[in-house]
């Protein structure tokens, strides 16, 4: 597992430069002059006027409660004394301004409510797709002192083990996803790995994991499925599949990162060689290095087809996406067109009304761009003319960009598992008065245009009613067989559907259904399909807890 | 502050007029114990953030100085972030960054030196 990368280190210039505080469009110690069609009432206030939204920024950081002095990264706060009813009215403008359905917003008075949380709910869409799913999915907020202390957070403890979280509740049923390699977890001692993929955890120091209900037993179990600090040994039980019996693990903790490219391999077949990746996310600026190593490997087997495993990547950053598709679909391909178009608003043009910027499209980059490795340099590609995408319902995102954007470039993808989690939308994390908030500002969009997969890419053969139909076979995760095993559900399904042209008749003794899923490393619970208020309990489902 | 871009104002890109005949690609002559402190405090007004992380390459080997995005948290599982890309340039009157997506400019102050880049 590697460390991030921050080439010689992380600076802060804090203690040599203490920059003013940001343009508020306002004054200092009063209130701010409104534009003509606004109007002060008693107290300073602005007055709602429906319909008239002055510019947010006559509103920012005026607070009900100001800050001062800095943040954690050195920024000094621009707070100046407000209310809550101006932060109402910035929430109002701002959402006016950026949010990508500002025309279905209803338009509230911000002097009647008090609470700004409560406020912001309601700032959105309350449109129902087809499939009777919430079109706004995503709309959600929490203390920017907790989204900075994310945003700067080191490695933390963990044992490098990714649980499914199948049953929260008892009887809960948690088992083991995938383990990182070179972890504690995948260390083996007597020839087994500690943890084992499909394993269920029994028991956590001693603690029932599947029954236990007291405040103190689901303290415990945290405490041992989720390490505060390097060093923690915990005991667990666990049952491996197939097996009879348990057995006793004991793990210690460790600094870990997350590892973007956690298996590459070179299968052997009658037909050519099949490259394999298991890719897991594309967050970390490491991926970018991590991806390109496993494409160069790849290349130099000269493989003939791809099996891409997102099967577990809930996405990332768009320009890795958009390099990685790139590397599959080369440059007959994708030369002079797009990856992805970021879609805003009406309102907004050809500008991106949250940096104010052109609304440049994103390329298929053809080269790397700094991530991890120097940019300029020509990445590989691979010479095939289509690829296999292994997917579940936590395969989201920037992961179902590399689909759509090869679609859009009409390069086949055959898609082998279960729906995608159906999030093409995206936003810019904003903070005001010590909140930062969660709206969807744009939708990504592929080269013709598309980007209406809310409700996911679905494999041919499944038989819901609602996505986009992509060839491929419908395959439940049992979370049986090691990943890159030609033996494991997925990928042996991709195998077959490359020799056949046909989809395999696969069965499974234990289907896994709504996983959710719980990265064992600091505080990282992902619920790719929804981020509820709920989540921000950052280690464990409500259930569990 | 803001600097017009070189390339908007002095036509660089032709490379036509005696300052730019001068400007040559560069890294920065720093030891292998010093950082890059000043460094950072010159970009972070461009930047407009006061903390900062350079990807690679080195910018003592290399004519590069790599500027890191805010990294995404869990939640931005969408992110359009890029690194800005800085050329390191030497000049008569000492040396710059310039960003390669719009040709802005930092003049890095003078306890940055600066050595003409050996391919």
């Amino acid at each position: 597992m590697r460390q991030s990368r921050c080439f010689w280190g992380c600076l802060s210039s804090a203690a040599f430069l203490a920059l003013g505080a940001c343009d508020t469009g306002g004054s200092s110690g009063g209130f701010v002059s409104f534009p003509n069609n606004g109007s002060t009432g008693s107290g300073n206030e602005p007055v709602w006027n429906p319909g008239v939204y002055e510019p947010a920024s006559e509103f920012i950081a005026q607070c009900e409660n100001p800050r001062s002095g800095t943040d954690i990264e050195g920024n000094t706060f621009p707070d100046q004394s407000g209310s809550t009813t101006i932060e109402n009215f910035w929430l109002r403008s701002w959402t006016n301004e950026t949010y990508l359905w500002n025309d279905e917003v209803p338009d509230l008075d911000p002097a009647t409510f008090n609470d700004r949380l409560a406020y912001f709910d309601l700032l959105k869409t309350s449109a129902v797709e087809p499939s009777g799913e919430d079109r706004d999915d995503f709309h959600f907020s929490q203390p920017t002192e907790e989204f900075l202390e994310q945003r700067n957070s080191a490695p933390s403890a963990s044992y490098g083990v990714s649980y499914a979280a199948i049953a929260t509740t008892p009887p809960r049923n948690f088992r083991v996803r995938y383990t990182d390699p070179g972890t504690p977890a995948s260390a083996e001692v007597g020839g087994l790995a500690n943890f084992v993929r499909g394993a269920q955890i029994l028991t956590v120091d001693g603690v029932d994991l599947i029954n236990a209900s007291s405040d103190a037993a689901v303290d415990a179990l945290n405490a041992g499925l989720f390490p505060e600090t390097a060093g923690e040994t915990h005991t667990f039980e666990v049952l491996d599949p197939g097996a009879a019996s348990s057995r006793t693990v004991t793990l210690v903790s460790e600094n870990l990162s997350s590892d973007p490219v956690n298996t590459v391999k070179v299968i052997n077949t009658g037909l050519g060689n099949v490259g394999y990746v298991l890719f897991n996310t594309f967050s970390p600026f490491s991926s970018e290095e991590e991806i390109v190593d496993a494409m160069e490997q790849l290349q130099a087997a000269n493989v003939n087809d791809l099996v891409l495993d997102l099967r577990y990547n809930g996405g990332g950053l768009l320009a890795i996406a958009a390099q990685l598709s790139y590397m599959i679909a080369g440059p007959s391909f994708t030369s002079g067109r797009t990856f992805e178009n970021l879609r805003f608003n009406d309102d907004a043009g050809d500008v991106n009304p949250v940096t104010g910027e052109t609304n440049n499209a994103i390329p298929f980059y053809r080269t790397t761009l700094g991530f991890s490795l120097p940019s300029g340099n020509a990445l590989p590609v691979l010479n095939i003319n289509r690829v296999f995408i292994l997917s579940t319902e936590s395969t989201c995102s920037a992961s179902e960009a590399v689909i759509n954007g090869l679609q859009g470039v009409d390069f086949e993808v055959i898609l082998i598992g279960d729906v995608t989690c159906g999030k093409p939308y995206g936003f810019y994390p904003t903070d005001n008065c010590g909140e930062t908030y969660y709206t969807i500002q744009f939708q990504g969009v592929n080269d013709k245009g598309f980007g209406g997969y809310s409700d996911g890419f679905v494999p041919s053969d499944n038989p819901s009613p609602f996505g986009v139909i992509t060839d491929g076979c419908t395959v439940v995760d049992d979370l049986e067989g090691t990943l890159g095993d030609e033996s494991e559900v997925l990928l042996a399904a991709a195998l077959s559907y490359r020799e056949t042209g046909s989809c395999p008749l696969v069965t499974t003794t234990s289907p896994v259904t709504s996983q959710a899923s719980v990265d064992a490393k600091g505080p990282a619970l992902e619920l790719p399909v929804n981020i509820p208020a709920s989540n921000r309990d950052m280690r464990m489902p409500e259930g569990l807890r | 502050m803001r600097m017009l871009g070189f390339g908007a104002v002095m036509g660089l890109a032709a490379c036509i007029s005696p300052a730019c005949q001068a400007e040559k690609p560069a890294v920065l002559a720093l030891g292998p114990n010093d950082d890059l402190s000043a460094v950072a405090y010159a970009l972070s007004r461009a930047e407009g953030r006061e903390s900062l992380a350079f990807g690679p390459p080195d910018p003592r080997l290399q004519p590069v100085v790599t500027v890191l995005p805010p990294r995404p948290t869990s939640y931005e599982t969408r992110s359009p972030a890029l690194p800005s890309t800085y050329d390191i340039v030497s000049t008569n009157n000492g040396c710059i960054l310039r960003r390669r997506s719009d040709d802005f400019v930092v003049t890095l102050p003078s306890s940055v030196q600066c050595t003409p880049y050996k391919p």
